[in-house]
């Protein structure tokens, strides 16, 4: 134990007394400081940094292109949809299976809720838009944006005609797409008319979820050959 | 819709998130998770202030404090739907904007040598209202000096309010270690601010007779 008129603590220590973190040592250091100027002016610096810094502002405003760079990149990378591995299976599938995933389409017509909206072509990737003035992105729904979606497009694009599976297949897998596209705007314009309407919230999610399985495993199916 | 300006302000040491309302938040969050971008873009109107000061302060780089603030929001727009509302939103960006800020660092680390300082403009912006305004200003400057560990540790903990069990975990330090780093920040930081104010050493005032405590 330092004799507190002579012998200045370690560093330390003077940074645990400002932090509160001393503990049987306590009363013997904070005795030195009392006695000591060099001591009682470092732990009125040490105090003081601590104040100032404490009472830092915690906010910057961020440079207003950050956003659309986010928003760019939130675009570019579409990361709503999980990435897909592509099958190296050369079994035959059964057109069986890939018809019984459209036959599941069927179920789309439940969720074509709410109001009647003349729909966009559906099953093609939307143009994004420019970012309008303000820094909110004028594309209602930049997740429209969808890579495996490309993926199975390009698939259906490019094996009409060449007879790797029949085109019935790839007007089937279009339309379907069409009417789970349909019925996910159709959604979406009655939640954008009532905005905190949870349920219909629940089916935006859930139509877009569905969407997505139903890319998926048409891919993996398609893939597979 | 223009960006709002927010308005820097003094913060009590806590580690919860911004102004937001808890409510309001989850509600955006579900809006958002459904595919409403504006919610989206409310979200980080909200919180982005909160991420760019603190990656300014992590990086000791605008463009690094930038592409940290971008990650962040990435981050947090992929992983939205997993984000549970038992914890604050704010404090959930807030951990994802540190990690993201941590691992420009390590980057960073790689890439350049020692930090510069930021241009005046930075400062400014920092600045608050009230007392002792130089000090505020001269310490924002006086952490670009620091090594990325102590600048790291002194942000964290005596800025934002982290306990140091929390930052124990998070970066992989003991307790010790993690005060070793703090006493070395505040040394170096109150060196800095001695000879930038004073032109001369500190020490010759504290041998000045002062009054008992």
């Amino acid at each position: 134990m330092s004799n507190p008129r002579t012998h200045h603590p370690a560093e330390g220590s003077l940074h645990a007394l400002v932090d509160g973190e001393l503990g049987a040592q306590r009363s013997a250091i904070e005795a030195h400081v009392a006695q000591c100027a060099l001591c009682a002016e470092q732990v009125r610096r040490l105090e003081l940094l601590r104040r100032t810094a404490a009472g830092l502002s915690r906010e910057l405003a961020p440079p207003e292109a950050l956003w659309e760079s986010v928003a760019a990149r939130i675009q570019r990378e579409a990361v709503t949809m999980p990435t897909l591995p592509v099958r190296n299976s050369r079994r035959a599938r059964h057109w069986l299976a890939a018809a019984s995933v459209l036959c599941a389409v069927g179920l789309v017509g439940a969720y074509a809720g709410g109001r009647d909206v003349t729909p966009r072509s559906g099953g093609t990737v939307e143009s994004v838009a420019a970012p309008g003035p303000g820094f909110a992105p004028t594309d209602p729904d930049f997740t429209a944006r969808d890579p495996l979606a490309d993926q199975l497009q390009r698939l259906l694009t490019s094996s009409s005609g060449s007879g790797v599976f029949p085109g019935s297949v790839a007007n089937d897998v279009a339309s379907n797409l069409r009417e789970f596209d349909q019925a996910l705007e159709r959604t979406q314009a009655a939640l954008a008319t009532d905005p905190n309407n949870v349920q219909l919230e629940a089916m935006v999610a859930r139509s877009r979820r569905h969407r997505a399985e139903f890319v998926s495993s048409t891919l993996a199916l398609l893939t597979g050959y | 819709m223009a960006m709002p300006r927010s308005t820097p302000v003094v913060n009590a040491p806590d580690a919860g998130g911004g102004f937001s309302d808890a409510d309001a938040d989850a509600q955006l969050v579900r809006r958002a998770v459904a595919g409403d971008q504006r919610a989206f873009a409310s979200l980080y109107a909200q919180h982005a202030p909160r991420v760019y000061a603190l990656c300014m302060r992590l990086c000791a780089d605008p463009h690094e404090a930038g592409e940290a603030t971008q990650d962040t929001f990435m981050r947090v727009w992929q992983r939205l739907a997993s984000f549970r509302n038992d914890s604050a939103f704010g404090s959930w960006v807030h951990r994802i904007a540190v990690n993201a800020a941590l691992e420009r660092q390590r980057a960073d680390r790689r890439r350049r040598a020692r930090v510069v300082s930021a241009a005046p403009l930075t400062l400014v912006a920092f600045a608050v209202t009230g007392e002792r305004l130089d000090e505020r200003l001269d310490l924002d400057a006086a952490l670009q000096h620091l090594a990325p560990l102590a600048r790291t540790v002194f942000v964290l903990r005596e800025i934002e309010g982290y306990p140091y069990a929390e930052l124990s975990e998070l970066l992989g330090l003991s307790q010790v270690a993690l005060r070793a780093q703090l006493s070395r920040a505040r040394a170096t930081i109150m060196q800095r601010l001695a000879k930038a104010s004073d032109g001369a050493p500190r020490e010759n005032r504290a041998q000045e007779r002062e009054p008992d405590a």
